[in-house]
């Protein structure tokens, strides 16, 4: 331990001392390196300048004036280019507007009315009209309606740009509007209005014949004298013809501001003419004079500046000599020039001169003798601070370490068998608050000795509730198959396998009367509060069962129950199936569960599709549609959760359909239980080294094929009619006593032990009947068949009688554990019937009641 | 099915043999209504008794509930087989004081 401590309080001094020299000698490096830089880059400078200087003197010119001419060139052309690019792109807005008003066929509400003197001195829109047009025509009425939609927009278009005095829009038809400050001047002395022609002039004519913006000549306005131009567009109503032009007035010295405010520059001029070689702009201090107007003594620089669009060439006047940078505008012909004046350049040249022998012979000298007194400085401080940095590293590693050591060995004496506090010995606040933190985990460790027992009680004890729930939620699941399968006439076999101790899985199977009814469900998430819900589910099931047999009644009385307080929303998968054992005909009713697979006697294993209704639980409105088949002798019926299909194994690969048929194909000839435990074993080895991801859960129903040496001569059948009243019972019980002895050759061995039961059961049947189907002094009929096969030693009575419609078994079951006093009288005789025989059931055919029992020997 | 009665100071004793049933269930009914108004304990003696029925049920049901009433006891004994399964299905043995 300490010697660990001793290497790392060491570590901090040689980090520290580390760091510090790096520090200083990457400060010292750069300076260094920069002194040096510096006197290099003044020594190039000053060599540069000067062969720059001969360099001219001697004719050529330098980069640097190439480079800030062309900078000039192109920052002319785009700023002109720019000014004119907005007016093009407004005019073209407009020119949108106006063809979707005509495209939907606008009326404005207020059109626009003849220039009114009231609005001088704001811009406003006009309407006008050449000599000869009718404006009251009620077609160009209609267009004037319509075009006036749009006159915010030119109203606005001259409002919001600066240069742009008057906004137009002239149709075909004859008129116009005129968007601009002075309706005044458009009359004469006299008030009438001027006349007014313009589908005769260049922009209109041009821009109508060009189907495109155009660029007129340069005319001068005639309320300011400032030159101008007109950027024309034409327009075209939603059929395609033409209707007429939209322009703008625009000063050339809003275009054109950049440039001017180079005026009177003493190193260079700036030129821009029109395609008819009109000078747009000239800034050159002789611009006014004749003998410089600039094409007329420059036609050939003008003729290659045309052919060429961008390029350099030199130029002679009397006054000056230039070298010329021209290129080619944007704008329907314009040129831009940019005159380099060579007397300027020299008289710079001669300047720098001067200078540059100045610097040579001083200046650089005087920087050398700083640099190396810099140097020395730099040199003497890294060495202090050197010094210093040694010291101070020393000073704080020991401060640091010394009341560490004695915390560490103070801690070093405490272990887990006594957990005791320490001392807080230095006051220091880190070390303090080390001191109070080490001392509260102690006490934490203390409450967690003594607390960690207790919880693995807990836990130990929640663990056996969940065993025991486990126990009681597969109590629910009916395990007593062999007692169905005595019936010899079916087989069933049914296995869960919740995912954690409990689940929400089940099946079910009951058997009433003839009817035996086949559940499956899967309620939705898994664990304790999902098996609760599938208790409430079983128990719902079993009431509607103890009434009725119809899937459809079930399920709908079972979604009605579930949805009350269903406040969590679990909802149930379920599917259902009653089964006529005598003609095995099915109904089934399928809420949202997997279609059941039939494996018919010939080994073919089918998916049955089946209609759906939605889960059950959650909404009252479901309508459930039935399902009806019929199964044939040694036809298989094998039901199942998605917990058997939805296994994924390693390669995250799903179990499936697929599979689950073709284990069910290869073991479609084994008995039940062997053929569940064959799929089991095949998902187990799909999803080896998985976790068991949901419920498995499995039933299955096979229709037995009667046995090959079922012998009918064994079947002997019996028909006796009885007449009377109670008095029959005991006739009754001697006929079936009598017959059986004769089916059993008179040895009474097989049924000796059963023929008590009998009685009673006949006496309660004939009870029933004579009390309830006939009236008071009716007649009562009651015929008797009897069936003894002795294939599988199976007795079967019907008793059949002409009364009203009486069905017995729909009677209550009595509560047989109800105290004394809470019970009622009665209820009883169908009660112990069917508890005394394998099976009791009641038909109402031909207008008679047919009632059977049957019991196994 | 015959009904013979045994009467000490607090006790009433029925014995009853052969077959109680629909039919002779009112006769018993009508005997069972007297004795339970005398306000005694009542012991049935079934030794004799090979058949019983729902309607002979109710009757012991009814002899029940009439002696409970006035907080007299009502006692079963020598129970045959066939009908110990009777009252075995139907929950009488939990009703009924049976005595082995």
């Amino acid at each position: 331990m300490k010697k660990n401590i001793r290497t790392f309080s060491s570590k901090i001094f040689v980090a520290i001392i580390v760091f510090i020299v790096v520090i200083i000698g990457a400060v010292f490096a750069m300076f260094y390196f920069s002194i040096l830089k510096t006197e290099g880059e003044v020594t190039t400078v000053l060599k540069n300048m000067k062969s720059e200087i001969n360099n001219i003197s001697s004719g050529s010119l330098s980069d640097n004036y190439d480079e800030m001419m062309n900078y000039i060139v192109d920052g002319q052309t785009s700023a002109i280019e720019y000014a004119m690019e907005r007016h093009r792109s407004d005019l073209n807005y407009l020119a949108n507007v106006i063809e979707d008003a005509y495209k939907i066929d606008a009326k404005a509400v207020y059109p626009v009315g003849l220039p009114d003197i009231k609005k001088e001195g704001k811009v406003s829109a006009q309407l006008f009209y050449e000599n000869g047009v009718n404006i009251n025509n009620s077609e160009i009425q209609d267009e004037i309606n319509t075009l006036s939609v749009i006159q915010r927009e030119i109203v606005y278009s001259v409002n919001e740009s600066i240069g742009r005095p008057r906004c137009y829009l002239e149709t075909e038809s004859g008129f116009a509007f005129i968007a601009d400050k002075t309706p005044s001047d458009k009359y004469d002395e006299d008030g009438n209005l001027k006349p007014i022609e313009f589908r005769t002039t260049d922009w209109y004519k041009n821009a109508i014949e060009a189907d495109e913006m155009y660029v007129s000549d340069i005319i001068e306005d005639r309320l300011t004298g400032k030159k101008t131009i007109v950027l024309s567009e034409p327009f075209f109503d939603k059929t395609g013809k033409k209707r007429g032009v939209v322009c703008f007035d625009l000063y050339i010295d809003g275009i054109t501001d950049s440039s001017l405010a180079i005026k009177n520059s003493n190193i260079y001029d700036i030129i821009i003419i029109d395609r008819n070689n009109n000078i747009v702009v000239n800034t050159s201090e002789y611009a006014n004079t004749d003998e410089v107007e600039f094409p007329k003594i420059a036609m050939e620089l003008v003729k290659e500046a045309r052919e060429k669009g961008k390029g350099i060439k030199d130029f002679k006047t009397i006054r000056n000599e230039f070298v010329v940078y021209y290129n080619k505008l944007n704008i329907d012909g314009w040129m831009l020039f940019v005159a380099l004046k060579y007397s300027a350049i020299k008289k710079n040249v001669d300047d720098a001169n001067y200078v540059l022998d100045a610097i040579n012979n001083d200046v650089y000298q005087r920087i050398k003798d700083y640099s190396n007194d810099a140097m020395h400085i730099i040199i003497f401080i890294s060495l202090i601070l050197l010094l210093l940095s040694f010291l101070l590293t020393k000073f704080i590693a020991n401060m640091l370490m010394v009341p560490l050591n004695e915390f560490t060995k103070s801690i070093s004496n405490v272990d887990a068998s006594d957990l005791k506090p320490v001392e807080v010995v230095d006051s220091s606040a880190e070390l303090y608050t080390l001191s109070t933190t080490y001392n509260g985990m102690i006490e934490k460790m203390k409450d967690y000795v003594d607390n960690i027992e207790e919880i693995t009680a807990e836990k130990e004890s929640m663990k056996t509730e969940l065993k025991v729930a486990k126990k009681i939620q597969q109590d629910m699941l009916p395990k007593e198959f062999k007692k169905i399968s005595n019936r010899k006439d079916i087989d069933i076999y049914g296995i869960n396998i919740p995912e954690i101790e409990v689940g929400g899985d089940f099946y079910n199977y009951i058997l009433v009367g003839n009817k035996l009814i086949l559940i499956i469900a899967d309620v939705s998430g898994s664990g304790v509060p999902a098996g609760l819900f599938m208790a409430k589910t079983n128990s719902l099931l079993n009431n509607a069962i103890s009434w009725t047999t119809n899937p459809r009644t079930i399920v709908s009385y079972v979604n009605h129950a579930l949805n009350n307080n269903n406040t969590e929303n679990y909802f149930v998968t379920i599917a259902l199936y009653t089964i006529d054992l005598k003609t095995r005909h099915v109904i089934s009713v399928n809420a949202g569960h997997e279609d059941p697979i039939i494996v018919k006697n010939d080994g073919e294993v089918q998916v049955y599709r089946e209609k759906r209704a939605a889960f059950i639980g959650v909404t009252e409105n479901l309508k459930f549609d039935e399902n009806e088949f019929d199964l044939e002798e040694g036809d298989t019926l094998f039901l199942y959760t998605d917990g058997v299909i939805e296994g994924i194994n390693k390669n995250e690969e799903l179990y499936g359909g697929k599979r689950l048929i073709d284990v069910i194909e290869k073991n479609s000839n084994k008995a039940l239980p062997e053929l569940a435990k064959a799929i089991k074993t095949d998902i187990d080895e799909f999803t080896k080294g998985m976790e068991q991801y949901d419920d498995i859960t499995m039933l299955a129903l096979r229709i037995n094929k009667r046995d090959s040496n079922y012998r009918q001569e064994l079947v002997n059948q019996y028909e006796t009619t009885f007449v009377g009243s109670y008095d029959m019972i005991e006739d009754i019980g001697e006929f079936l006593n009598d017959k059986l002895l004769d089916a059993y050759n008179g040895n009474d061995e097989k049924f000796k032990k059963y023929m008590n039961k009998f009685e009673v059961c006949i006496e309660e049947i004939v009870v029933n009947i004579i009390d309830y189907a006939y009236k008071n002094g009716e007649e009562k009929i009651v015929k008797v068949t009897l069936e003894v096969d002795k294939n599988d030693d199976k007795v079967t009575v019907s008793f059949i009688d002409n009364g009203k419609e009486f069905d017995p078994t729909l009677a209550d079951e009595p509560n047989i554990l109800k105290d004394v006093k809470a019970r009622k009288l009665g209820g009883l005789g169908i009660y112990i019937t069917r508890k005394f025989m394998d099976l009791m059931n009641y038909e109402y055919i031909n207008g008679q009641n047919v009632l059977t029992i049957l019991k196994y020997l | 099915m015959t009904i013979t009665k045994n009467e000490t100071a607090d006790t009433i004793t029925v014995m009853l043999s052969g077959r109680l049933d629909k039919l002779s269930s009112p006769e018993l009914d009508a005997v069972m209504k007297e004795e339970v108004a005398k306000n005694k304990n009542i012991v049935f003696d079934l030794k004799d008794l090979t058949y019983i029925s729902s309607a002979g049920l109710r009757v012991m049901l009814a002899t029940e509930k009439g002696a409970k009433e006035n907080d007299k006891k009502t006692t079963v004994i020598n129970v045959n087989p066939d009908v110990m399964d009777i009252f075995n299905v139907t929950g009488f043995t939990y009703m009924l004081d049976i005595q082995k």
